[in-house]
């Protein structure tokens, strides 16, 4: 008998050739139609801030490497797109007249805090940009008086998400809602075209399941008709403003916070949908960010108690039927 | 005996009577010795309103033992405790402050809040030129009525009420999250205009 | 003895400081460290009812029973702190109107609790009176520090001072004032646990002597 040589290995034996730098580039491709919509709406000035935001975020994870005293070709072999993704994300959740040195201490801030005193990718607790944008809102409230409308004047006004909050019907048609002419916003949640088209990008791609955000914009939508007193007018404007889609799309789907089964995910959608509308009927200001971090708090619980059954368990009760039969 | 000096319970409860007994003497004692009188307290709040001490003459103060002045004047949402014309030193005719000390009910949990109002008189002309706190019971949010809240209040008698009421009438004041303590406090200052007025 | 003394000192300020390293106390620190001048106020508040408290239950530690201990301690903080506001209500006007509610909350604070529970009632009077001491300028510097940063960032301001004109209202506020609370609990670790090593490090370096013959 020959000898052969086998190869020792433990499982995993089945490798897909999808590493997490893949994944993260594809969502940075499926950000680009947002991005680019972005700043034609909203000028350079959005391109500044979308720049900054990057640079800040990469830089800040590699000097936080470099201060853990890990070799610096080792930092670049292993950086992982996920940093440049939380960049564009807090880039693209700001409105355009914030300060310059917003996004730089904010991005800063989303990931040293938030990722990496946790244990880098994939062990954060919450979303960092969710986090980081809602630092950066609580922080320079005095210096963003409104929003501004891309029409050229760049004028300032309220959202129309503010208007309706306030009980009116928005004026803005549904066209224009979604497809961002006249809204004023943040870069990324205006054009909700740009925006559908991205999430399909990735539900065909297979990074994110398109049922869940669908499911967490559809509740969301439902529970603001319900609590507007069954006013079916309702449904598509509370969809379509604000920063609905966008978080919905890509903020929740975050890969680490959200559940592990399937039934926790519907519980943790549905839960966010009925959080976002009864938050922005309740305190009348646009409270995605802070239903998805509140959220995010709560999906460790969901995922104690929601326990998928162990392959091969059955049921005790068909035991005992098929003792006593 | 013994066994009724040596019981447990006894023990526990003559040490915790002694301790009772001891602080509530001691701190009786020195409450009484530093004591702060009205005078006092009204002198700390002239103090804040002008910079400086200045003398008064009494209209109504509840705290004299003159008759004459000793009874407040109610209202149904508030009384006034105190009114004093201020001495100016150099009179000039119909140009003289009052200093009210009212109270406002209505407050969170039926508590009230006390302010001190300066009134300016020149001629016909009457203004509220400052407001501060003076103190409050069962408030819990006193410290969201800032600066911006008393600034409100500055405005000629003659145009109306206030109300802490977002929908309500009146000269509206900007109340962030402690409504109740920002009643009360408009009743006092509404009292003081009702007096005015009336 | 001496030794003694400086051990009771440096524990009680700051190997286990209350505020960063037994975390004990939160409501006030967490309320008052918006300027810094309130962690002085507030830090000189609570060392003084430690003090007389500590001092007090020391004399007494023999006469009260264990089973009526908690109560009586209370008591006993509850009546200095009386005192302290009878004192401030008359000579420092201000700094009541300053401190506001949180001046009858130092009743509750729980350092003043603790060590009258864990030390005072165990030790003498000196010792006690040191320890409290101790841990009440340990509290009053670890509110200034984080008032000072509270203040600086969020404000611009420190002390009253203007530093300069950026701020970031995001530490004015009580989000804000839990992440100072962990931050500084983390740098505290981080800096206490690396000096702590140095000196188990010096303490304990294997003297490595070449064995006398041939070497290897």
């Amino acid at each position: 008998m020959e000898d052969k040589i086998y190869a020792y290995s433990t499982s995993p034996h089945v490798k897909t050739p999808r590493t997490t730098k893949k994944i993260m580039l594809l969502v940075c491709l499926s950000l680009l139609p947002t991005t680019i919509t972005g700043i034609a709406f909203f000028g350079l000035k959005a391109l500044l801030i979308l720049l900054l935001s990057c640079a800040s975020a990469v830089l800040s994870e590699m000097i936080f490497n470099l201060i853990a005293k890990k070799d610096i070709t080792l930092i670049l072999k292993e950086f992982d797109f996920s940093s440049l993704v939380t960049g564009i994300l807090l880039g693209l959740a700001l409105g355009v007249n914030y300060p310059w040195y917003a996004p730089v201490i904010g991005s800063a801030f989303a990931i040293i805090v938030v990722k990496m005193l946790f244990g880098g990718t994939g062990k954060n607790l919450v979303n960092p940009a969710v986090t980081g944008r809602i630092f950066i809102f609580m922080s320079f409230q005095a210096a963003v008086t409104a929003w501004i409308i891309p029409n050229g004047d760049l004028t300032t006004s309220a959202t129309m998400l503010e208007d309706f909050l306030g009980g009116n019907l928005p004026t803005l048609s549904n066209v224009d809602l979604l497809l961002g002419r006249n809204v004023a916003g943040c870069i990324g949640e205006t054009c909700k075209v740009a925006l559908i088209a991205g999430g399909l990008f990735l539900a065909a791609t297979g990074v994110i399941n398109i049922c869940y955000p669908a499911l967490y914009i559809g509740v969301a939508g439902l529970f603001s008709v319900v609590l507007y007193g069954f006013d079916f007018a309702y449904f598509l404007p509370s969809i379509l403003s604000g920063g609905l889609m966008f978080g919905a799309i890509f903020m929740v789907t975050d890969y680490t916070t959200t559940p592990n089964t399937a039934t926790g995910n519907v519980i943790y959608f549905v839960f966010l949908g009925l959080l976002t509308a009864g938050l922005r009927k309740a305190t009348g200001m646009e409270s995605v960010s802070f239903a998805i971090l509140l959220g995010n708090l709560i999906v460790p619980l969901i995922d104690k108690f929601v326990i998928n059954r162990p392959f091969g368990h059955s049921r005790t009760r068909k035991e005992k039927a098929a003792k006593n039969a | 005996m013994r066994k009724l000096f040596n019981n447990i319970w006894f023990k526990c409860i003559s040490v915790l009577l002694a301790v009772i007994i001891c602080s509530g003497g001691l701190i009786a004692v020195l409450s009484d010795v530093l004591y702060v009188s009205p005078e006092v307290r009204t002198k700390r709040a002239l103090i804040k309103i002008y910079g400086e001490e200045k003398s008064y003459s009494v209209v109504i103060d509840t705290d004299s033992t003159d008759d004459a002045v000793n009874s407040p004047i109610e209202y149904e949402k508030g009384k006034i405790d105190k009114i004093y014309i201020i001495d100016k030193e150099n009179e000039t005719d119909g140009e003289y402050d009052f200093v009210f000390k009212s109270t406002g009910y209505e407050g969170y949990k039926s508590g009230n809040v006390t302010l001190w109002v300066k009134v300016s008189v020149n001629g016909g002309n009457r203004r509220i030129s400052k407001v501060i706190l003076e103190n409050y019971t069962k408030q819990t949010l006193m410290s969201k009525l800032g600066n911006g809240y008393y600034d409100t209040f500055l405005t000629d008698v003659t145009d109306g009420y206030f109300t802490a009421d977002k929908d309500g009438e009146g000269v509206k004041n900007v109340v962030t999250g402690a409504t109740k303590s920002a009643t009360a406090g408009v009743n006092a200052v509404n009292c003081v205009i009702a007096y005015l007025e009336g | 003895m001496k030794n003694d003394y400086k051990k009771i000192a440096f524990d009680g300020a700051i190997k286990n400081n209350p505020t960063l390293k037994l975390v004990l106390g939160t409501c006030p620190t967490l309320a008052l460290t918006t300027a810094a001048m309130n962690g002085i106020y507030m830090g000189l508040a609570v060392t003084f009812v430690l003090i007389c408290s500590n001092v007090l239950v020391s004399l007494l530690r023999k006469a009260i029973p264990k089973e009526v201990r908690i109560p009586a301690f209370v008591l006993i903080i509850a009546t200095f702190v009386t005192i302290v506001r009878l004192i401030l209500d008359y000579f420092l006007p201000d700094l009541n109107d300053i401190m506001g509610l949180y001046l009858p909350l130092i009743v509750v604070n729980c350092i003043i609790l603790a060590r009258a529970e864990s030390f005072a009632s165990k030790n003498g009077i000196l010792p006690s009176a040191l320890d409290g001491l101790a841990n009440g300028v340990g509290f009053m510097i670890a509110l200034t520090l984080m008032g000072a940063f509270r203040e600086v960032l969020g404000r611009g301001e420190i002390f009253g001072f203007k530093v300069w004109n950026f701020t970031l209202d995001f530490f004015g506020t009580s989000a804000g004032a839990f992440f100072t609370y962990a931050l500084f609990i983390a740098l505290f670790s981080l800096i206490y646990g690396a000096i702590a090593d140095r000196k188990k490090d010096k303490a304990f370096s294997p003297v490595l002597k070449e064995p006398n013959g041939e070497a290897e």
